[in-house]
């Protein structure tokens, strides 16, 4: 946005309208995006201070990729046993859950009806009136209070990050980088949810203009935005850009760390086969004489993974593409705007 | 309980102020008019004084400025005021007042033709309406112009 | 200069048409009142003028702007029927985000205004009775310097000595800064006092749209014989005639009475009931150029 823009917006007079008219929602976001943060830097030093006391601080490799801590083995029993009261994964997927909603928190009970009520409660009847236009004013006023959830939400990012290093050891069984806990406690995820919150929301309230089926829509729509990241979205994207292995089993070759997008079986020159034909085919034998059979039959396995080097950048185009989504919907949120002012 | 009206903008310039009579069916402007002439005719009004300022009266009577400034305008056409830009609208001259001995003898007259309605049986209605039958007649008819001040309505050909 | 221009202007809501074919051409410097029954579509048109709703055919311009254009909304004021304010704000707060809101402000007006009017600024709008919300929507759509200012009804709610002291203001406010003002009422008895031009609506459609001089010129109450009623619509244009026994009281677009009928000025009051009676009856623009 350039800067005369910006001043075309008139920043100032803006978040003076917006200070005196939308108080709550301007205390509200930052506070909730800050207020978690919080308790999640309060949780995570008490999470830290339980596992040096515990001695367990040289096991667990912060920053490390995998969960696969280095001292946490079978042949350590009484560690395990102890490191056991430390796991709790309800608590923490559950912690997990909450913040990932707070951006639709933030769209469905700020965003959506600080719209929806300007037209629903007449007031667009006097804003509509004054010498600002409603484009301004609506990109001037929720446009800052956007930027405010962004910036707190960043903020609540970073904690969220720093309290998951240590409290994704909480999830029995761990998790991985490529698991969607990893990828949503980053701040650009949470930047980016929160962005495409408040931009439905903007959508929604000047499109459905009633507070009510505003929001309802709104939850549904999100809702179904946040489920379809996780599987849809998710699948399509890992597959990209994926690389394909064959399998040796003497010697596994992919790097630790890496995500497996997909496996098959292949012979020579030939098709892709699902691999669930081919296991349902294996005979009951151990490994080594399975690997014979397999040779007998001419199949190779073939794995398709995404190194760990891949993951920041997927993880910026599937936040891009939030992002990308976001400016469509200001987009039509203004043209629809141009088109039908009011009634 | 006498009080003096309340004054809540600058000094009145005026000696006297107009007031409205909404159930009258007499267009405003000409009701201004009638009580600048009744001031006249009562001495409240002298020449060379100065008629309500038109904001002054707009304020008060809610009432259109181009409605006041017509009033002023039919009082200058009339010959009874003028308008001094910038200033104010001032009283010219008092309208001409028929010498008393005259208004006496005209009142005689009247007194006699009264006397003769009554032994014909008119009541007080009556007289009253056969007078402004008569008045309406005269002054829409021909001898309109015989009427002071109703000659430069008549050229003006109706209000503005 | 015309203030307002309209040329088949229509509304539709679903399946009604709130406002049919309307052509209206206002000059400035007046003060026109617009009259109408309920539903006959003075809202719409209001609304339409200060661009909150789009029209479903036709055109308006306002000042020779587009409503709703940002010209237009620099130089227009216009208070919808349902007084429009941020009812959850102070009263301070709602002064300081109209000045905001607005490029051209005149301050020392908003606060004389509300001073005058004993309201607490700290007050939240919301808990103002009806007139004193429609006293505020007025000092601020004034303190904007317009030079066109649109009212719906919304004197309605304030008390008699209100309502004479608002309107003397605003009288003061056409006579010293040449504001133009378009204000629907219902109250006929003020509409010779304060306007200058009249415009009424009927079924959606505009019915009179003329100078309130020239149609008080141009009309006269006759009064006859009832039997007489019938021939007299061949020799003037008769707008009501209403009849009681062997009277007939007939309101007529002539300036001459007819043979036989005694004639008297019309009153505002009698001039715009008789339209409203008689929807069919026009006086537009265009008859007054014929004449």
């Amino acid at each position: 946005m350039t800067a005369r823009a910006i001043k075309a917006i008139n920043v100032p007079r803006m978040a003076r309208v917006t200070w005196y008219k939308h108080r709550a929602s301007v205390f509200g976001i930052p506070s909730m995006f800050l207020l978690a943060a919080a308790l999640l830097v309060i949780d995570s030093l008490l999470q830290r201070h339980w596992i040096s006391s515990h001695h367990f601080t040289y096991c667990l490799a912060y920053g490390d990729n995998s969960t696969s801590s280095r001292c946490l083995t079978q042949d350590a029993p009484y560690q395990l046993g102890v490191f056991a009261e430390f796991v709790n994964y309800w608590r923490t997927e559950g912690t997990v859950v909450a913040v990932f909603l707070l951006a639709a928190g933030a769209g469905l009970f700020a965003g959506v009806p600080w719209v929806a009520r300007e037209f629903d409660g007449g007031g667009f009847r006097f804003t509509w009136t004054q010498s600002v236009s409603p484009r301004r004013w609506l990109l001037g006023t929720f446009g800052l209070l956007t930027l405010l959830a962004a910036t707190t939400a960043a903020i609540c990012g970073v904690a969220a990050h720093w309290w998951f290093q240590v409290a994704q050891f909480r999830l029995d069984g761990g998790t991985t980088p490529w698991g969607w806990e990893s990828f949503e406690m980053t701040p650009l995820s949470m930047v980016s949810w929160t962005l495409l919150a408040m931009a439905l929301a903007l959508l929604l309230g000047v499109t459905i203009r009633r507070v009510l089926p505003a929001m309802i829509t709104f939850a549904v729509i999100f809702g179904g935005c946040l489920v379809l990241a996780q599987t849809w979205l998710s699948t399509l994207l890992f597959s990209v850009g994926d690389i394909p292995l064959r399998v040796n089993y003497v010697n596994p070759e992919y790097p630790s760390g890496s995500y497996v997008a997909q496996t098959w079986f292949a012979r020579p020159g030939g098709p892709k086969l699902n691999p669930m034909t081919v296991y349902a085919q294996l005979p009951n034998v151990p490994q080594p004489q399975q690997v014979r059979w397999l040779a007998q039959h001419y199949l190779t396995e073939w794995i398709a993974y995404q190194p760990h080097s891949h993951l920041v950048w997927l993880a910026f185009a599937r936040n891009g593409i939030l992002v990308a989504l976001t400016a469509l919907a200001v987009l039509v949120s203004v043209w629809w705007l141009r088109k039908h002012p009011a009634e | 309980m006498v009080t003096d009206k309340p004054d809540n903008f600058d000094d009145e310039v005026s000696p006297i102020a107009f007031y409205l009579d909404r159930g009258l069916g007499v267009p405003t402007y000409l009701q201004l008019v009638h009580q600048v002439d009744y001031a006249l005719r009562l001495g409240f009004l002298r020449a060379g004084d100065q008629l309500p300022r038109i904001k002054d009266v707009t304020r008060s009577l809610a009432v259109n400025p181009d409605t006041v400034m017509k009033a002023y305008r039919e009082l200058e056409l009339r010959g009874i005021a003028a308008g001094r830009p910038g200033v104010g609208t001032f009283i010219t001259q008092a309208p001409a007042v028929v010498g008393l001995k005259q208004m006496a003898a005209l009142q005689k007259k009247l007194t006699t033709w009264l006397a003769e309605a009554a032994e014909a049986g008119v009541d007080e209605l009556g007289m009253k309406a056969l007078f402004t039958a008569a008045l309406r007649d005269f002054s829409g008819g021909g001898a309109a112009s015989r009427l002071p001040g109703r000659a430069e309505a008549r050229r003006e050909g109706g209000a503005a | 200069m015309n203030v307002i221009e309209t040329d088949g202007l229509g509304k539709r809501y679903r399946q009604t048409w709130a406002l049919r074919d309307c052509r209206l051409t206002v000059p400035a410097g007046h003060v026109a009142a617009l009259v109408g029954h309920n539903g006959a579509g003075k809202t719409t048109l209001l609304r339409i003028l200060a661009g909150v709703v789009t029209p479903t055919a036709g055109t308006a311009t306002v000042l020779g702007f587009t409503p709703g254009s940002q010209q237009a909304r620099d130089a227009v004021s216009a208070i919808d029927q349902t007084v429009p304010l941020y009812r959850h704000l102070r009263v301070r707060d709602q002064l300081a985000a109209a000045r905001e809101l607005n490029d051209q402000w005149d301050t020392d007006l908003a606060i004389q205004r509300l001073s005058s009017l004993n309201l607490m600024t700290s007050g939240k709008v919301g808990k103002l009775s009806g007139g004193q919300q429609a006293q505020l929507a007025l000092a601020l759509a004034l303190a904007r310097r317009p030079r066109l200012l649109l009212l719906d009804e919304p004197l309605a709610s304030l008390d008699p000595l209100a309502r004479q002291e608002v309107l003397g203001w605003l009288m003061t406010c056409v006579a010293e800064d040449g504001l133009s003002v378009v204000f629907s009422s219902h109250v006929i008895a003020e509409l010779e006092r304060v306007a200058t031009y009249l415009v009424v609506l009927s079924q959606g459609r505009v019915q009179v749209a003329a100078t309130i001089d020239s149609l008080l010129d141009s009309h006269l109450a006759l009064t006859g014989p009832a039997a007489d009623a019938g021939q007299l619509a061949g020799q003037v244009p008769v707008i009501t005639a209403q009849r009681t026994g062997r009277q007939a009281q007939v309101l007529a677009r002539t300036d001459t009475a007819p043979p036989g009928w005694a004639a008297r000025p019309v009153t505002m009051e009698e001039l715009v009931l008789g339209y409203l009676r008689e929807p069919a009856a026009r006086v537009l623009p265009r008859l007054e150029a014929a004449r």
